[in-house]
């Protein structure tokens, strides 16, 4: 639950600070707010960084306005809660629809971004592989439904098939978690739209922040292929292949991904260990 | 009734002996156009989820809508339809239109704009003028010629042809092509999905609470985690 609230370009932001190290912020995805974190993930990072947890506009107890979800201006609200903090240059790591907002946070405001995650996103523009059809009715045929309902009609295509049969309870409790504060339908229009209408393409090769880009073998939301077009783009980019993970490897396997993220972030060169044999470094 | 709908119809159609003509320029339109990049959302800006009622003209009817209602669904609307076979006298449709409204806008949680087409205007602005809570904006394609006055509160958005009465009220864009084929003219469909674009998200008022954060639990079945990722 976020604890604290701070005006930043024009919204009512939650947010909450946790732990202690370097700065780190986290910023979560499509339609989802910060209470979604997996508690393992967090608390394994807390105990090295200092997170910064917040709800973007939109979701959870931020602000949801009918205007300003531009990723570009959702990047603006990440700054104006870094300057609130005070923090000059932080570390961030940006999930899904949060990986988006994080990349034009380090395209438009590059000195503010010390070292960079991109988990399980896309680029935008001409490079990016959207879902399939069938994956799109998933997201969109929801009309009617309950929020549990709806929420588990889109875990088959945000879970990988093996893991959501095997851990059908664990994954209830979480959705309940996540639908304690839904984010209105206008909210998430308004973010959809933006992630549609978002490309960073022409600018990621201008990124010079150390980057690591993940994602999930089996992402049928966000095909793999995404990825590999950003890490193609970034100069320097580190691309990790989590095998038989789907769109949602940090919550089917926290303590590795949070391992993952915190060797990289701490400047390991063999990061990748972490994961246990799970994970393929791609060469770029 | 029969004068006025022979009235229309000649208005709308001309006289009988231009309707070969008519059918050979609405296939020959409908060849032309039916491999546009418009029909595969190239160049379309991505929609924000606007409940939208579509409201078909004379002699027109849902299944004439039917595209047009296709392609708004896929560039991110939700269209909806009255219902209605064929539009043989506007007045007729004025109660599908108002039994709709109301679940459309409350289902999203938004006034809706109604997207009409020529004597289905009439329709749209009568029944705005008595739900005017339930409705943001009208969007004519093409005009009938006597317009009811257009409801406080509700704007107008005019696409059309040249010929269309300078003194009507409201944001007037000119399209060149058959005035009623405008439903699969891609020029229009291009200058309508930019007019839906630059519609503000209009919540309804019980809806209002939701924009601030410390906002009561989300109640609406619809307003619930569509996807999340």
């Amino acid at each position: 639950m976020m604890t604290q609230r701070a005006s930043v370009n024009g919204a009512s932001i939650a947010f909450d600070v946790r732990g202690s190290g370097p700065p780190l912020v986290l910023i979560m995805g499509y339609r989802l707010n910060s209470s979604a974190w997996p508690v393992e993930f967090v608390e394994g990072l807390a105990e090295r960084f200092t997170l910064v947890l917040f709800d973007n506009r939109g979701t959870g107890l931020s602000d949801k306005p009918t205007s300003g979800y531009a990723l570009s201006n959702m990047a603006g609200d990440v700054l104006g809660l870094m300057d609130h903090l005070g923090i000059a240059q932080s570390n961030v790591f940006g999930y899904s629809m949060g990986g988006a907002i994080a990349q034009e946070l380090v395209c438009r405001h590059p000195k503010r971004v010390s070292s960079l995650v991109l988990f399980a996103t896309l680029c935008g523009g001409p490079a990016a592989a959207y879902a399939s059809p069938t994956v799109m009715r998933v997201m969109h045929n929801l009309e009617g439904m309950t929020p549990a309902e709806a929420a588990r009609q889109i875990w088959t295509v945000t879970y990988e098939s093996g893991y959501l049969a095997a851990n059908r309870d664990k994954i209830e409790r979480q959705m309940q978690l996540e639908i304690e504060n839904p984010t209105p339908l206008h909210a998430a229009d308004l973010q959809f739209q933006a992630l549609v209408d978002f490309d960073s393409s022409k600018a990621l090769p201008g990124v010079r922040a150390r980057t690591l880009v993940v994602t999930g073998d089996r992402d049928e939301l966000i095909p793999p292929r995404n990825s590999e077009a950003i890490a193609g783009l970034i100069p320097g980019a580190h691309l990790i292949v989590l095998r038989g993970r789907g769109h949602r490897a940090i919550w089917e396997a926290p303590a590795q991904c949070m391992a993952l993220v915190a060797g990289f972030l701490d400047g390991r060169e063999d990061f990748d260990d972490a994961a246990k044999g799970n994970a393929i470094r791609m060469a770029l | 009734m029969i004068k006025r709908f022979v009235v229309e119809t000649l208005r709308y159609y001309g006289p009988p002996l231009q309707w070969p003509f008519l059918s050979f320029e609405a296939i020959a339109g409908v060849a032309r156009n039916v491999h546009h990049p418009v029909f595969r959302g190239q160049n379309i800006r991505y929609g924000d989820g606007k409940p939208l009622l579509l409201v078909p003209g004379h002699l027109a009817g849902d299944l004439t809508l039917v595209p047009l209602a296709m392609w708004l669904r896929a560039i991110g609307y939700r269209p909806t339809q009255l219902d209605v076979t064929i539009n043989w006298d506007d007045r007729l449709l004025d109660k599908s239109l108002a039994a709709a409204l109301p679940d459309v806008a409350r289902r999203v949680g938004r006034k809706a704009v109604i997207i009409a087409f020529g004597t289905g205007v009439r329709t749209a602005l009568r029944v705005a003028a008595v739900e005017q809570g339930l409705v943001s904006d009208v969007i004519a394609l093409g005009l009938p010629d006597q317009l009811p006055p257009i409801p406080k509160g509700v704007r107008l958005h005019v696409v059309g042809r040249m010929c269309l009465k300078p003194n009507v009220l409201g944001e007037l864009r000119i399209v060149e092509g058959s005035e009623i084929l405008l439903h699969i003219n891609p020029k229009a469909l291009q200058v309508l999905s930019e007019i839906l674009r630059q519609i503000p998200i209009s919540l309804l008022e019980r809806d209002e609470n939701e924009v601030r954060g410390r906002s009561r639990r989300e109640t609406s079945s619809l307003d619930t985690p569509r996807s999340q990722s």
